[in-house]
């Protein structure tokens, strides 16, 4: 160990030296202006880092910032809302319609006793539901059926990127 | 309440007080502020990554798994926000972050005004001003944070014997400064 390197230095002064490399650093600096002179300087630096200012926000950053979550959180809430109750309208319409249904078939099965009489109208009943579905998909209504679907698309689109546009103003 | 650790307000958050993350914030706010100013160069730039990097933190706490401390994630966001907003900017940060190997010569950016010159103090600040972006990182987590070696290792995926070649290295530069412009008269 004849030069005393600037990674010993710094290991020396983090106090993360051998034993050995410390008697060393400690018996060349008694004769050695040079390396008191690099030790001083790098004990300078580290000193002066340690004292480093941190510089101070503006007061009302913590209430900026935390305005701006809570106004995030209510745009979630309210997306929320929003496609809970689109879901809401689709759900209510196929419950409606699914009740429709049933409501015509027990009216046409009460009076029935015979299970096989209600059995035969039930299927029946069943074949003109297909058949009216298919008729939705036939090239003749498919345009009607498809233009309803879309238009009830394009207004939840437009209602949800309008509200997603003004939240996002806000925020 | 401002004694509480970061685990129990992190706690109290999910469990819907979100009036206590302004506690983290005002607990982080300003060391987190002085690394970004050190990396971006700019306060206004600094102080938008930083709203950002806490809106991040904020929205990520129910992914925090309590694994390593929270600052740590915590600086890993903001660390890896700065450094896409410089890349943003275009900077060539690639070419400066992509190897520990990169040469730091300060020298020719020490170019002060003679009242600089005169003041120690005010000479280190101009030139720490200058470090590198991953420098200004390591020198503000260890120095400003009081972060270990290993923990800013974590926070920019670096290994431990990097850190510690990086902080060497920035105060060796330093150093070298200051003996070139024989500033170490004055300390003997």
């Amino acid at each position: 160990m004849k030069n005393i390197s600037d990674e010993m230095l710094n290991k020396y002064i983090d106090g993360e030296s051998r034993r050995d490399e410390t008697e060393f650093i400690k018996q060349r600096l008694n004769d050695s202006e040079e390396l008191q002179k690099r030790l001083a300087t790098l004990r300078l630096v580290d000193n002066h880092l340690r004292k480093m200012e941190i510089p101070e926000l503006p007061g009302n950053f913590t209430l900026n910032l935390m305005s701006r979550i809570s106004r995030k959180s209510k745009v979630k809430k309210h997306d929320k809302i929003f496609i809970l109750s689109i879901s809401s309208i689709f759900i209510l319409a196929s419950l409606i319609i699914i009740g429709f249904l049933l409501a015509n078939f027990i009216t046409l099965s009460s009076g029935q006793s015979d299970p096989g009489i209600m059995m035969e109208s039930l299927l029946s009943y069943s074949e003109d539901i297909s058949k009216s579905v298919l008729q939705l998909f036939n090239p003749k209504y498919i345009s009607i059926f498809g233009s309803i679907i879309s238009f009830g698309l394009i207004i939840s689109g437009y209602f949800f990127f309008e509200q997603r546009k003004h939240s996002n103003n806000n925020i | 309440m401002k004694n509480l650790s970061d685990l129990d307000i992190i706690e109290s958050i999910k469990k819907g007080n979100q009036s206590d993350f302004s506690i983290l914030i005002d607990r982080y706010k300003n060391k987190a502020f002085s690394m970004l100013t050190r990396m971006l160069k700019d306060r206004m730039e600094a102080e938008e990554v930083l709203q950002d990097a806490f809106l991040k933190a904020y929205n990520g706490l129910s992914a925090f798994k309590h694994e390593s401390k929270f600052s740590t994630w915590f600086y890993r966001i903001v660390y890896n926000s700065a450094l896409t907003r410089l890349s943003l900017k275009k900077r060539k940060i690639e070419k400066e972050m992509s190897s520990i190997d990169d040469h730091l010569d300060l020298e020719d950016r020490s170019e002060l005004n003679p009242t600089e010159q005169k003041d120690i103090s005010l000479f280190l600040n101009k030139i720490i001003e200058k470090l590198p972006e991953k420098y200004s990182a390591v020198i503000s987590m260890f120095y400003i944070e009081g972060m270990s070696c290993e923990e800013i290792g974590e926070v920019m995926e670096l290994s431990v014997p990097n850190v510690k070649v990086i902080l060497h290295r920035s105060r060796n530069a330093l150093k070298d400064i200051l003996l070139k412009k024989n500033y170490s008269g004055e300390l003997l």
